[in-house]
């Protein structure tokens, strides 16, 4: 098939003809800013204006400075919504002018909404440069009558690009409750300005941000500030910000209102179901279970803004729904059976983000929910077919959750993982010619559960693949591979049987061995001449391994790895191995990590730290014939 | 006991095989008739592991005129068995079609359930059905079946339609998962002429018949059925699964038109050859000099062929961008893309081959299908999505491709590297082109090393990457600073700790690149009792063998040939003598395929280590997994095998 792309002729007559004029020349760029960089924001100006409760108006300007092909990601060209005018001017090195693309030149795709197709475009450049470096003018005017999410500020959203001037100038028609929060602005040169009604907030020659191992989650450390009215709209329904439980009153009315009825039929099903359960939580769980055999996850952005879940007893027809649609049935199914339950808005994400406290606005990405417990709340991922009742993993775990609730709503943390452990148990068989022949036991619990998990419904050749990826064993065949779950208590345990070939390494009389042969840790993190980001440890673990080594008649321990012990605040870690027989050696292993944030000062002892556990993971047993 | 287990396995595989011709020949299954039984069952019969299954899948393509010309039309039936949740993913179906003259419509669709020992059955309604514009040629179909659990049984019928009748969609007869009774069914009118392709390694049961229908037009059926189909699934180092699996591929080669006078397509190499030149944004493309005459006579008068052909390539490599559009068809054409500097592929590769051609060499261009469009099958000009030049100095016919800023001439960037091409000349015709490379690409490594009483290992390392090698550095290290640089080859190697990082040639093509730094690592020794024991290979040594898995179904594709060279020399601290060095290695694979060189020399205070390998053969057929494998573990136990120091 064969696919014509019409290109647009243009003419470079006006460019000889006048008088040059340039601009952003790349020499003028200074030396640090080029550092790291693939591409440097020269200027970038946002000017949003917030008109009316029902429209808002995002100009922007944006000059970037394109340095190699990564870095052509980063002019950053497309948006979305009602756009007004977009445009570019493309200049070269030094800041000739090469071309002029206009809004024709732009592609355009529809964004579709389900089954409808709306009048909302995606509109972006597609540009393919002929040279580098080359400088791009950007300029856009795109309006919304959204006025629930104002876009925020966050100027060092781009990895390696340096940044020469951004600015952003926002103002709100008064009345309408204008309000801004910043985060992370100290240690930052930002300059702010307040108005009335609006803000201004600039930040100026900023190397740029790299990508480095262990870095906290951007949102932690970077600047950035958030904007939003009090009176807002989302698509047609006016909302009102005032205070979480506020917006939790109608996010409950507007978003929820009508949304739960179910035909009688499932309703006595469900009653049916939960009879002879006196306890609301037992009863939740049967009902959870019910769920995700009924149910499955397929993404669709239906309703106000995408806002608004499917109707319940549509997905109790249809079996499936987005985490709205999913997570609004369950809570449906266990009003049926007189649990009462809150829909809760957070963000999914493996970085810790929470739902900001002290700034009310339409915020998160997912959907989850609380069933009061108590005090507490049990906590429900709808979305997932497969998890245990009350579990949520690393993707919703421990931040703050917007409960939707006639009233009363407020930000409520979900669950904390601490104890997220390993144990493993079993022994292993060398032989003289350097084979092992292995048992072991592993049980993974909490966010190492999640880690497993797949395990479950693993293939017998995905499980085979994992395991020979998973140990450090050349030559590794599995001669058994039983994994099973308690859903109760979250845990995973795998009950293995395995042997390898050639594991030890024979030498005339001797044998080399790593001692522990089932959990070795040799991820050191990279080292940094200079680090740059501050680095974090979002959640412990714990693992503990117990491993008997049975050695070949006829041989004798020559030597043996020193004990190790290494306690530091980033986490600790043990090695102890001891004969218990003449023929049999136990090695016992802990390892732990505590969770932390720190400053990049810091890393390179953190760094040390993995670097000698890694050593000790590796450490070298001699067994000679006697 | 291995015998007689083995014995039995063929003994059944003959039954099987008369069983399941027997049962072939049966009426096909049809849609709508779910049993009890059906949905009671747990699990594949033949693979536990399934998470769904084909239990029918029968494709029916005919052909219909109407205002808009001839249009085939696809009726596709399939019954799916769901055995676990992730085999959620079939009860979700997607496709793509053309607006114009295109279109996909779903005729009927459900899910079926075992509720109370009962057959339910769920209709697909229309709110389950979704489209959307992809593109504003291209329109997405949609729809997620309702009620889907697991046991459930999914049923559906689809239509599809189109005018491009050139190449019919390819069959595929083998999936991901076990497809129990599969067919495919063409009906042709008689007056077109279709060549037909059965790919990978099964052969479906073939019948044909000439049919009469209404208002007496002959109608060719031919049916393709196979039963039991094991899943074919995705391992590591394959070019394109697609190649693998069981399918047909069907191209238009002629038709007869009503004064009953045959036309033929590309049925052979030479018609084939015909049309490509015929075609206005090719021949005419390919004849066009006057826009280039100027700017290239000085470059190359004077010089040899070999110059003519560096210095154009050069010329067009450093000049042109390439759009990543692919093809072997002009779009702005020649002219306009020399001018703006940027084209496609056909473009860049046809400008540069007439080029060469206006300069005295005999250049063609070879058409050529890309790893992701899979390995062409039979004379046709839809197999191919891409071109590059060849030229012939002598014997040898150089490869070309400008398109790549990092490509030399006969090194081709990967994407163009699949299997066979085809040369293309306007009056000798044409002929196959193997695009694997033959000649092994080098790379050498010299390393400087200080090992201290304490274990730890400081060093220099030097790195030279000769052709493939040397594409592939400079594709990913392209652009990156020093910083950046040293940060990615110390994250290659864990533990690794690089200063004055440094590399040369990286943009002059013609010369190996040499990468150059400073190192310190402190994992590599082990220091127990009175003795040091560490692997003389350092952090060089192969890890861990990509060949882990008990059988493989197809090719091991390592794109080239290579030669991996080794010099390590390393200073023992004072204090401590060589009790023990590993023995000298010679490994070798059945037919010349790889080769493995170990040896360590120590003398007083150094060691010093020589360790080469060579795969010799790019892509390596399945049949010598067992050996490749084996040879891996060889050598990467060899590479890790320890001196022993002793404290004197």
């Amino acid at each position: 098939m064969k696919i014509k792309k019409k290109f647009l002729f243009f003419l470079f007559a006006g460019a000889l003809c006048f008088g040059q004029k340039t601009e952003f020349p790349v020499s003028a760029i200074s030396a640090d800013l080029l550092e790291n960089s693939t591409a440097v924001l020269r200027k970038e100006k946002i000017e949003i204006e917030i008109e009316s409760r029902k429209s808002v108006v995002v100009k922007t300007y944006r000059v970037v400075t394109v340095l190699n092909e990564q870095g052509l990601s980063k002019i950053n060209a497309s948006e979305y919504d009602n756009v007004r005018s977009v445009a570019a001017t493309i200049l070269d090195a030094n800041g000739v002018e090469i071309k002029k693309i206009k809004r024709k030149d732009f592609k355009e795709v529809a964004v579709s909404e389900g089954s409808v197709i709306t009048d909302n475009k995606n509109v972006f450049l597609d540009y393919t440069p002929t040279q580098y470096p080359f400088t791009i003018i950007y300029e856009s005017e795109v309006q919304s009558e959204n006025t629930a999410f104002i876009p925020p500020w966050i100027p060092l959203n781009e990895k390696n690009m340096g940044v020469e001037e951004t600015a952003i100038v926002i103002k709100s028609s008064p009345d309408l409750g204008f309000k801004s929060k910043s985060y992370n602005f100290e240690g930052w040169d930002v300059k702010q300005e307040y108005l009335q009604d609006g803000v201004a907030f600039s930040l100026s020659n900023v190397t740029a941000i790299k990508d480095e191992a262990f870095s906290a989650a951007p949102f932690k450390y970077l600047p950035h500030a958030m904007f939003g009215v009090d009176k807002f709209n989302l698509e047609g329904v006016e909302g009102d910000a005032t205070s979480w439980e506020n917006f939790s009153t109608w996010a409950f009315r507007n978003l929820l209102s009508g949304t739960t009825e179910l035909s009688d039929e499932t309703r006595t099903k469900v009653k049916a179901l939960v009879a002879d359960e006196k306890d609301p939580i037992k009863r939740a769980r049967k009902i959870y279970k019910y769920m995700q055999d009924k149910t499955r996850y397929v993404s669709i952005q239906l309703g106000i803004g995408g806002w608004r879940p499917m109707k319940a007893k549509d997905v109790d027809r249809l079996g499936y729904g987005d985490c709205k649609g999913l997570t609004n049935y369950m809570r449906s199914l266990l009003e049926a059976a007189d649990v009462p339950s809150h829909y809760a808005i957070v963000y999914g994400d493996e970085d810790k983000m929470d739902m900001q406290q002290d700034f009310v606005s339409m915020q998160g990405n997912h959907i989850i929910l609380a069933i009061p417990n108590g005090n507490d709340y049990i906590w429900l991922e709808c979305t997932n077919q497969k998890m245990p009742f009350g579990f949520l993993g690393d993707f919703t775990d421990d931040r703050l959750a917007l409960l939707v609730k006639p009233s009363g709503g407020a930000l409520v943390r979900t669950d904390i993982y601490s104890d997220n452990a390993q144990n493993s148990k079993g022994s292993y068989v060398l032989q003289a010619d350097g084979s092992i022949k292995g048992d072991i036991e592993i049980r993974s619990g909490g966010v190492q559960y999640s880690g497993r998990h797949h395990l479950i419904s693993d293939s017998f050749d995905e499980k085979n693949k994992f395991y020979k990826a998973y140990f450090d064993i050349h030559n590794l065949k599995m001669d058994r591979m039983d994994v099973a779950e308690d859903q109760d208590r979250a845990e995973v345990s795998e009950n293995l049987k395995l042997n390898a070939e050639r594991y030890a390494e024979v030498r005339d009389n001797r044998l080399f061995f790593q001692i522990n042969a089932f959990n070795k840790f040799s991820d050191v993190p990279q080292r940094y001449k200079i680090r740059k980001n501050p680095f974090e440890i979002s959640r412990p673990f714990a693992d503990l391994d117990e491993i008997t080594v049975s050695i070949p008649d006829g041989y004798n321990v020559e030597a043996k790895p020193a004990n190790v012990t290494i306690k530091e605040k980033y986490g600790s870690y043990r090695l102890e191995i001891e004969s218990i027989s003449p023929n049999q050696i136990r090695y016992r292993r802990m390892f732990t990590m505590q969770v932390g944030y720190y400053p990049n000062n810091e890393y390179e002892g953190f760094r040390k730290f993995l670097e000698q556990v890694a050593k000790a993971d590796s450490s070298k047993m001699v067994l000679i014939k006697t | 006991m291995r015998f007689s287990d083995s014995f039995t396995k063929r003994f059944y595989a003959i039954v099987f095989f008369l069983g399941a011709s027997i049962a072939i020949a049966q009426k096909r299954p049809e849609l709508g008739h779910v049993t009890v039984a059906e949905l009671e069952q747990k699990k594949h019969p033949k693979d536990s592991s399934a998470a769904a299954a084909y239990l029918y899948k029968h494709t029916k393509v005919t052909f219909s005129f109407d205002a808009g010309g001839i249009k085939v039309i696809t009726d596709t039936e399939a019954k799916i068995k769901v055995y676990g949740k992730d085999g959620y993913d079939y009860a979700t179906y997607e496709d793509f079609y053309y607006v114009r003259g295109g279109s996909i419509s779903v005729k009927e669709a459900a899910t079926y359930n075992l509720v109370n020992g009962k057959v339910e059955k769920t209709k697909l309604k229309g709110e389950s059905e979704f489209e959307s514009k992809v593109t504003k040629q291209i329109r997405s179909k949609k729809f997620v079946l309702p009620n889907v659990r697991e046991g459930s049984i999914l049923e559906y019928r689809i239509v599809k339609t189109t005018y491009s009748i050139g190449r019919l969609r390819d069959f595929y007869f083998q999936n991901d998962i076990p497809v129990d009774y599969v067919q495919y069914e063409l009906r042709l009118p008689s007056d077109f002429k279709y060549s037909k392709l059965i790919r990978g390694s099964l052969n479906p049961e073939i019948r044909e018949e000439t049919i009469t229908e209404a208002y007496g037009s002959q109608v060719q059926k031919t049916t393709y059925t196979l039963k039991d189909v094991a899943a074919m699934k995705e391992e590591e180092y394959v070019t394109n699964i697609d190649n693998f699996r069981s399918h047909i591929e069907c191209e238009l080669s002629g038709y007869t038109d009503s004064y009953n006078i045959l036309h033929r397509f590309s049925t052979d190499w030479a018609s084939v050859g015909g049309h490509v030149f015929e075609d206005e944004d090719f021949g005419p493309e390919l004849k066009r000099t006057n826009y280039f005459e100027e700017d290239i006579k000085p470059l190359v008068d004077g010089k040899t062929d070999i110059e003519k052909m560096n210095i154009l390539f050069n010329y067009v490599q450093s000049r042109m961008v390439w759009n990543k559009y692919m093809g072997y068809s002009c779009d702005d054409g020649v002219r306009a893309a020399y001018k703006n500097k940027i084209g496609n592929i056909a473009e860049i590769n046809l400008m540069l081959t007439s080029m060469l051609r206006h300069s005295g060499l005999k250049a063609d261009p070879i058409l050529l299908s890309t790893r992701e469009n899979g390995i062409y099958s039979f004379p046709s000009l839809t197999a191919f999505d891409y071109v590059i030049c060849g030229v012939k100095i002598g014997e040898e016919l150089h490869l070309l491709d400008a398109s790549d800023k990092h490509a030399q001439p006969n090194i081709l960037p990967v994407r163009a590297i699949n299997d066979k091409g085809r040369l293309f000349n306007e009056k000798e015709g044409s002929y196959t082109v193997s695009l694997e490379p033959e000649k092994f690409s080098r790379k050498m490594v010299t390393v400087l090393a200080t090992l201290t009483p304490d274990g730890q290992i400081d060093g220099q390392a030097r790195d030279n990457y000769f052709e493939h090698h040397a594409l592939r550095y400079r594709d990913s290290y392209a652009d990156l600073g020093k910083e950046l640089c040293a940060d990615k080859t110390e994250k290659r190697f864990s533990g690794l700790e690089i200063s004055d990082y440094d590399v040369l040639n990286r943009d002059n093509l013609a010369k190996p690149v040499t990468e150059s730094y400073t190192f310190h690592h402190s994992g590599l020794a082990d220091l127990i009792g009175d003795k040091i024991y560490f692997s003389p290979m350092l952090f060089l040594s192969l890890a861990k063998s990509p060949f882990t898995q008990d059988k493989r179904e197809y090719p091991v594709d390592f794109v080239f040939p290579y030669q991996d060279k080794y010099v390590i020399s390393i200073k023992i601290p004072d204090g401590y003598e060589v009790e023990s060095v590993p023995k000298e290695a010679k490994l070798g694979m059945q037919d010349n395929l790889g080769t493995f060189f170990y040896s360590i020399a120590p003398q007083q205070k150094t060691l010093q280590l020589t360790v080469q390998y060579n795969i010799n053969k790019a892509v390596i057929s399945e049949e010598y997994y067992e050996i490749l494998k084996e040879f891996f573990s060889q050598m990467i136990a060899k590479q890790n095998e320890k001196v022993i120091l002793k404290k004197v």
